[in-house]
């Protein structure tokens, strides 16, 4: 009987599969066309220990997408979107904003991810599809996709390291499809403008990585002006689903040493890089693991256009 | 125990990444005044990266120790299932200490340039008035002047903090999850 039993899951369990297998593009492309429902609820952002929750009131009218986060511990922080841009912000809007994750590239994530559905989920009370985006090398961290059946709104995001645990969680209490009214996407006075961040050119920086993990690609710079702190980012990679900075600043104290840190899924390493007459700090910064950052940031080398040649 | 050991287990323990023994080492040493001040230094670093810290006094070392310390004891015989509870028994506490201290912190929104400047103001008072177990080792004046011991970390914590933001700022109109997705196309 037992032996049956066996048999028979192994059996189901072959079918389950190959259905599934061929529906991941399907929900991608579900998940793609989530932006298109309009819905609102409460949901849950967790990183390291630290936990927030925001209401979501998001609207889907005539191509145009608008989309108001508030936060609701804490001081009263919000944002308003607009297809996706920026509009405004409240001071205390946290720099790494939870938003609602409903993009993905599925071509490009490919490269270095293996996407696979995963089985079924309950989650704000909805049914789920449990979509993996499983890293296929040690290099990016692995996520965990619940997706509503009936919207294609992720409705709980895990990502994980590659020994399991648990380094960021999004997460819906509560979500439904009614229609947010007018006076629920207003914002508050608080809300202030954004500052205008401009998507700068890809120009040959002044440094480059000799090494970075496979399918990462530089993307093009977005920075403020009156930014200090932008001078010294030099480059941005991306694989389509994590991202790693990478940052050079010559430094002039001689106690700066070597740092390394990790906060959730965020690793930031600094190295001290002996220059011919000022020394640097080049510190990469992304949400990559500790030492695939760590090995980024020592390949880091002066992007000299003559030396080039004898350097490769 | 050496002291490089043991801040790198303090460091394994801010993480989650510490095993029992190492969680054990660290709260044995947790009664030095000098591993105190190491542990709040790490939480000030970690919590100005979240722009989240107010209190970078708050001690949570102590207030996980106390918490611990009110737990009752697991019967000595080593039979599995009991050792098992006790470990989820420590990580739940220490769970409730950090949430704790968590709420604590986000009471107000301050920006993290100054935090340094913050550690020497006096501590409000409250916490210590209401005097729950967990808060139980919150020290208002103990715990000196977290930043001020070298240029060091002095320079690390001005600038990596900005160097987050900056970095969040890549992502920041795509979903910070899907980060490669641009904008406009949304």
């Amino acid at each position: 009987m037992r032996r049956f039993l066996i048999l028979l899951s192994a059996i189901t369990g072959t079918a389950v599969s190959s259905v599934q297998a061929s529906s991941i593009e399907d929900w991608m492309g579900k998940v793609e066309k989530a932006t298109q429902h309009s819905y609102q609820g409460v949901f849950v952002h967790e990183r390291s220990g630290n936990f927030s929750s925001y209401q979501v009131w998001h609207l889907s009218k005539q191509a145009a997408v608008t989309e108001r986060l508030l936060q609701l511990d804490g001081p009263p922080a919000e944002s308003l979107r607009v297809n996706g841009k920026l509009e405004c912000a409240s001071a205390g809007f946290p720099s790494i904003p939870p938003s609602i994750f409903t993009q993905f590239d599925f071509d490009r994530l490919q490269q270095a991810y293996e996407l696979r559905v995963l089985g079924e989920s309950r989650v704000a009370g909805r049914r789920a599809q449990v979509i993996g985006i499983l890293p296929r090398d040690r290099h990016r961290y692995g996520l965990e996709v619940h997706v509503d059946f009936a919207t294609g709104v992720p409705l709980k995001q895990l990502l994980v390291s590659d020994d399991g645990s648990l380094l960021e969680r999004f997460q819906y209490a509560t979500f439904h499809t009614e229609t947010p009214s007018a006076s629920e996407l207003q914002v508050q006075a608080r809300c202030v403008e954004s500052r205008d961040v401009s998507a700068g050119s890809l120009a040959e920086p002044a440094w480059r990585p000799d090494w970075v993990p496979t399918a990462f690609h530089a993307t093009p710079l977005r920075s403020a002006a009156s930014d200090p702190a932008s001078s010294a980012l030099i480059s941005n990679y991306s694989d389509g689903l994590a991202r790693f900075s990478i940052f050079v600043e010559a430094i002039s104290d001689p106690s700066v040493g070597d740092a390394r840190s990790r906060l959730g899924p965020t690793s930031v390493v600094s190295k001290r890089v002996a220059g011919d007459s000022v020394d640097y700090i080049v510190t990469v910064v992304g949400e990559i693991p500790i030492g695939t950052a760590e090995r980024i940031a020592l390949s880091v080398v002066p992007n000299a256009p003559t030396a080039a040649p004898e350097a490769q | 125990m050496s002291r490089e050991a043991l801040h790198e287990t303090l460091s394994a323990v801010m993480d989650n990444e510490a095993d029992d023994l190492e969680l054990r080492r660290a709260l044995v040493a947790s009664d030095e005044r000098e591993v105190r001040e190491t542990w709040a230094r790490y939480q000030v670093a970690r919590a100005a990266m979240h722009k989240e810290l107010l209190m970078p006094k708050l001690d949570l070392a102590s207030a996980v120790a106390a918490a611990i310390a009110q737990e009752e004891t697991p019967a000595k015989v080593e039979r599995r299932p009991v050792r098992g509870l006790a470990r989820v028994a420590i990580a739940a506490s220490v769970t409730v200490a950090v949430l704790a201290g968590v709420s604590l912190y986000n009471q107000d929104d301050v920006s993290s340039p100054q935090l340094a400047a913050q550690s020497g103001q006096p501590a409000i008072e409250a916490p210590q008035a209401q005097g729950p177990a967990v808060l139980a080792g919150y020290k208002a004046g103990s715990v000196e002047t977290p930043a001020a011991e070298d240029a060091d970390s002095n320079w690390h914590e001005e600038r990596l903090p900005e160097y987050v933001r900056q970095h969040a700022q890549q992502s920041e109109t795509a979903s910070p999850l899907a980060r490669e997705v641009g904008v406009d196309n949304r």
